[in-house]
């Protein structure tokens, strides 16, 4: 058999967007020409050793042969060129590996939250709509700068569509975008420009303690904050029930919207068991509720 | 109307200088415990005397009420240029000390080093809303550090923090300032007589 | 004209009658009244182990011609000892004052030096009229990490000593309590308090130096406080009064970022708003009315909303 290599495809394992035409050259060597009586028009062009019909076939000159595919939703791999040598055997010359698929299309509903993780960290996870499959290996990646400065990109581990930017800073506007990138283009989702601050998800408060007075219809919920002055004021919801209840009863929003660390809840009813949970967000409501804190238990005294 | 005075360059300066006396005072937070954590892990005694540092803009300023919106962002900007690179040195300082076992040290310094200059950009922008240039950076950086041992290093670098913490506070203050008065009011931003 | 001598408490005290022999005739007096001769050596006046009240005037006569030979005013006291500095900034950033006191009285006049070093520069402490102990220095510098030192000496006659303060700018600034405070129920809200307050008058510039206040409060029948922290703004209307509980409130003030609280400013009382008691009217008169009779009692304003799972 020939064991020289006798010619070779162009292009060499394209990648190729669907529904998209394509055409392909094999090219013989000379040498294999007058040593094996091979000529460009003996070629036939195969998919995964289907013949190509020879309507797409165009013999360019001695040595060269090209096939054209309308649409490349009907290639597959392997590509390859042969030719019938000593008139009856089929060798193959050549074969290359064909990859059809789309260019990333443009991430959308990019969207952002800090989520507050101890006293001194805020990690920022930005979530995106990743678009069309692709069906190409497709690289997805968060970027951000400030106005004078780029930070490296933040690219996803694992998944195409969130990506979490380890600490982030308070009071500076941050550009970010998504950029995705395959071998048959790369699009930019929309710019966001935000300041993180405006974006955060506080950790609840904590330590709730309950304490009953001397009145039999009050109870006064204590807790700690975990987030500093110095980051954001904080208001705060506070639902409570009664033990044996499902329903959750809940203080005014209004009574409770400036900073503080305790409340006195009254109208309550005496001897009786009740669950305190707190939540807190920004106190000018521009960010997101924490989650609901832990449950705490108070009983109201004897009347 | 010079461009500075626009209703759109009022908004953006009171915006620039609200966000700029928050991210002053969360740096001087961030500073007092990244002190603490250097101070403790540098072995050093907290109510130790620092003498001036070279290379260092001092804090502390004379006649500071009567300073004009200007001379408070020119010398704001100058500081915070001085302290990204005095920042950045005591930052490879650790690196070749301590190498990864920098522990909290490392990741507080590499916080506040981005906050000033965060806070670096910011002045900038107010600059350019005064219609001002920005001076160009270049000559204006601190000179490089002299070759130290190691204690002086570590008391080096508490003067850097303590300087910088002050800074901050007078930063919160030279911002409240400007945002009593709009852009382009170079006035002098004096103060009744209370210096 | 006589002249004045000092002596520590339990000390002996010996006077000799001017220029008068040793073994002359006199007569010794203090605050007009004869010593007897158990304290005398011969013409000397021999006090032993003196105390206060052995604080006067002593005259010596010649025995016979009465002639004055000697006299003097015995102070007796103690020298001092380390006096009790304080300096504190209330109206910064104009300056900050230093207050000094003798933690034990000496009995004899002190002389108080003060001496405030900033680097390597002396400064001014312009002393009061009244108080005495106390003086002011203005802030050359704002914003220095050169800590001040301030160093006080307190000399008498019988001894001397000092003491002296290390510290920043900011550590000793401390407003002084915030002034006004009013309380004022809010009507028809039975659980609320309204509650403004003002600067403190002493503060020189609170729209460029800014302060911040924390508020407590509690029913008079409760020990414990309630805190809120505040950083803007001279009003806060408290939303978890106990109905018809008298509540009793104070404020202090701190500056936005640097320095310690105030004190507590003057408590101030309230209750908080409670609905009219109803007159007993008779049966007739219900009937009347009821039409126009408008029940302002509010059910306690506690929305209730069903579990829905996470707001």
């Amino acid at each position: 058999g020939l064991v020289q290599s006798c010619g070779h495809i162009i292009p060499e394992s394209p990648v190729l967007a669907l529904g998209s035409n394509f055409t392909a050259l094999c090219i013989l060597n000379e040498s294999c020409l007058d040593f094996g009586n091979i000529y460009a028009s003996q070629i036939i062009w195969k998919i995964k050793n289907k013949v190509v019909p020879k309507e797409q076939y165009r013999e360019i000159n001695r040595t060269v042969s090209s096939v054209t595919f309308n649409d490349t939703s009907s290639l597959a791999t392997p590509l390859t060129c042969n030719v019938l040598a000593d008139g009856q055997i089929e060798q193959n010359i050549y074969g290359i590996s064909v990859t059809v698929g789309l260019p990333p299309e443009k991430p959308k509903n990019l969207s952002c939250i800090v989520y507050q993780v101890s006293k001194l960290t805020y990690p920022m996870k930005c979530t995106w709509n990743p678009g069309r499959h692709t069906f190409l290996d497709t690289h997805f990646r968060l970027k951000y700068r400030w106005s004078r400065e780029s930070f490296p990109d933040c690219i996803p581990k694992y998944v195409n569509n969130s990506c979490t930017i380890s600490d982030v800073q308070f009071f500076v506007n941050l550009e970010v975008w998504v950029e995705a990138a395959n071998a048959l283009g790369k699009a930019e989702s929309d710019r966001l420009v935000f300041d993180p601050i405006e974006i955060v998800k506080p950790l609840p408060p904590h330590n709730l303690s309950v304490n009953s007075g001397i009145l039999p219809t009050v109870l006064k919920l204590s807790w700690e904050n975990r987030i500093s002055a110095a980051v954001m004021k904080l208001k705060f919801n506070i639902r409570y029930r009664i033990s044996s209840d499902t329903n959750w009863m809940q203080v005014p929003p209004e009574d409770i919207a400036s900073p503080r660390t305790s409340f006195s809840i009254q109208g309550l009813r005496p001897y009786t068991e009740y669950v305190f949970s707190i939540r807190c967000m920004k106190e000018d409501g521009v960010g997101f509720w924490s989650d609901w804190s832990e449950e705490k238990v108070g009983v109201t005294t004897e009347d | 109307m010079a461009a500075a005075d626009t209703p759109s360059a009022s908004l953006r300066h009171h915006d620039l200088c609200s966000r700029g006396i928050r991210l002053a005072r969360k740096m001087r937070s961030d500073v007092t415990d990244l002190l603490d954590i250097y101070v403790e892990q540098q072995g050093l005694d907290a109510s130790i005397s620092v003498a001036a540092v070279e290379g260092v803009p001092a804090a502390a300023a004379e006649r500071w009420a009567e300073q004009t919106g200007t001379q408070r962002l020119l010398d704001n900007l100058a500081a915070y240029r001085a302290f990204r690179v005095l920042l950045a040195q005591m930052l490879e300082e650790q690196r070749e000390q301590l190498g990864d076992a920098n522990g909290e040290l490392g990741p507080a310094l590499a916080a506040v080093l981005l906050q000033v200059s965060a806070f670096a950009y910011h002045l900038e922008e107010l600059l350019e809303l005064e219609s001002r240039r920005t001076p160009a950076e270049e000559g204006s950086e601190p000179p490089a550090p002299p070759r130290l041992s190691l204690f002086e290093q570590k008391l080096r670098g508490l003067g850097v923090l303590r300087e910088l913490a002050q800074w901050a506070v007078r930063s919160v203050r030279d911002l409240r300032q400007l945002a009593k008065h709009g852009p382009g009011s170079s006035a002098a931003l004096g103060l009744a007589d209370s210096q | 004209d006589s002249h004045i001598q000092y002596e520590r408490v339990g000390a002996d005290v010996t006077m000799k009658c001017g220029s008068m022999d040793w073994d002359a005739a006199v007569t010794w007096m203090a605050n007009g009244t004869d010593i007897d001769d158990s304290h005398l050596n011969g013409s000397y006046l021999i006090l032993k182990n003196v105390d206060l009240t052995q604080s006067g005037q002593y005259f010596c006569y010649e025995g016979s011609s009465w002639h004055l030979k000697y006299q003097t005013i015995l102070r007796v006291g103690v020298p001092p000892k380390e006096p009790v500095l304080m300096c504190r900034s209330n109206n910064y950033p104009k300056g900050f004052y230093c207050s000094w006191h003798l933690p034990s009285p000496t009995y004899i006049p002190n002389t108080f030096n003060i001496s405030v070093i900033h680097g390597t520069r002396e400064m001014v402490c312009e002393k009061d009229v009244f108080p005495k102990n106390r003086c002011h220095i203005r802030y050359l510098q704002l914003f220095s990490t050169v800590k001040y030192k301030v160093t006080l000496t307190v000399t008498n006659a019988l001894g001397k000593n000092s003491t002296s303060l290390t510290f920043d700018e900011f550590a000793i600034v401390k407003p002084d309590p915030p002034e006004s405070v009013v309380a004022k129920p809010v009507p028809n809200n039975p659980r609320r308090l309204e509650v403004s307050w003002q600067n403190p008058s002493s503060w020189p510039d609170p729209e460029s130096f800014p302060l911040k206040f924390f508020l407590r409060y509690r029913p008079l029948i409760l020990d414990q406080w309630q805190h809120v922290e505040l950083s803007d703004g001279t009003s806060h209307t408290i939303t978890d009064a106990y109905a018809g509980k008298e509540y009793i409130i104070q404020v202090a003030a701190k500056d936005n970022d640097i320095g310690t609280w105030s004190d507590w400013s003057v408590a101030v009382h309230a209750t908080p708003w409670t609905e009219e008691p109803k007159h007993l009217t008779t049966e007739v008169q219900i009937t009347e009315t009821t039409s126009t009779s408008t029940s302002s009692f509010m059910p306690p304003p506690t929305t209730k909303i069903c579990d829905k799972g996470a707001g």
